[in-house]
């Protein structure tokens, strides 16, 4: 079994997988209701801000508490050193390699802006302005670079397992 | 000229652990202060440990470095200049 024979580094890469994976639904599904863009009706997309500060928090809290309460029925609760070198080194090697993916994505957001100002008729995203590409793309661009650091740190540690 | 430290390091830690009153992982990882999923990876030869955990690993067996761990080189690459 997966969880058994993982540590506690381990378990919370799983919970950061599955987070990251569920507020991206979260907040993807917002924005097909959102009416208007951010200058005109601001107020929705703050409003789902908060929805998907609620949603994370409320996720955070169950998942942890459940992995706590597993952790205490396998006995690994008692483990003195919940985090150690190797899981250190595993993290500094995801953080790169998702440091890479960040530094893309936000090129990536401006190259699209910039190329939206200049070209005329610019096939990707031609009613989308600008600031709330902006936004989202750095909301999802986030939440993509925190899956790929986890998702990079779980396959390290089954690679070695 | 430069040298690439390449090689596989091997070792007998699950060996010593037996010699040593059938010490189990998780008590050995409690005495060094790692997870016993580490320990696991080194007895696997997966992960090679810190100098530090190497040393604590000596102290704990009683033993010497090279006792613990051996390094076998890869001639073909290590030569290369």
């Amino acid at each position: 079994m997966i969880f058994k024979d993982s540590n506690f580094s381990e378990q919370t890469a799983w919970i950061s997988v599955t987070f990251t994976v569920f507020i991206a639904w979260f907040y993807a599904n917002g924005m097909t209701q959102l009416e208007g863009t951010f200058s005109t009706h601001a107020d929705q997309i703050v409003g789902l801000w908060g929805q998907t500060m609620l949603a994370s928090i409320i996720f955070v809290v169950i998942a942890f508490t459940a992995l706590a309460v597993i952790r205490k029925f396998t006995g690994d609760d008692d483990d003195i050193s919940l985090v150690d070198e190797r899981d250190e080194l595993i993290e500094a090697r995801a953080t790169r390699w998702a440091y890479y993916n960040l530094s893309t994505c936000i090129i990536l957001l401006f190259v699209h802006i910039f190329c939206q100002g200049v070209i005329t008729n610019y096939p990707f995203f031609p009613n989308v302005p600008p600031i709330d590409f902006l936004i989202h793309g750095l909301m999802l661009s986030s939440l993509l670079v925190e899956f790929i650091l986890r998702a990079s740190q779980i396959y390290r540690y089954r690679k070695a397992a | 000229m430069s040298k690439k430290a390449k090689g596989v390091i091997s070792n007998q830690l699950r060996k010593k652990r037996f010699e040593k009153d059938e010490m189990t992982q998780q008590e050995l990882a409690k005495a060094l202060g790692v997870t016993r999923q580490t320990i696991a990876a080194i007895e696997a030869g997966k992960y090679s440990p810190s100098l530090e955990v190497a040393f604590c690993l000596t102290d704990i067996f009683d033993t010497q470095l090279d006792e613990l761990f051996q390094w076998q080189a890869n001639d073909s690459d290590a030569d290369k200049d």
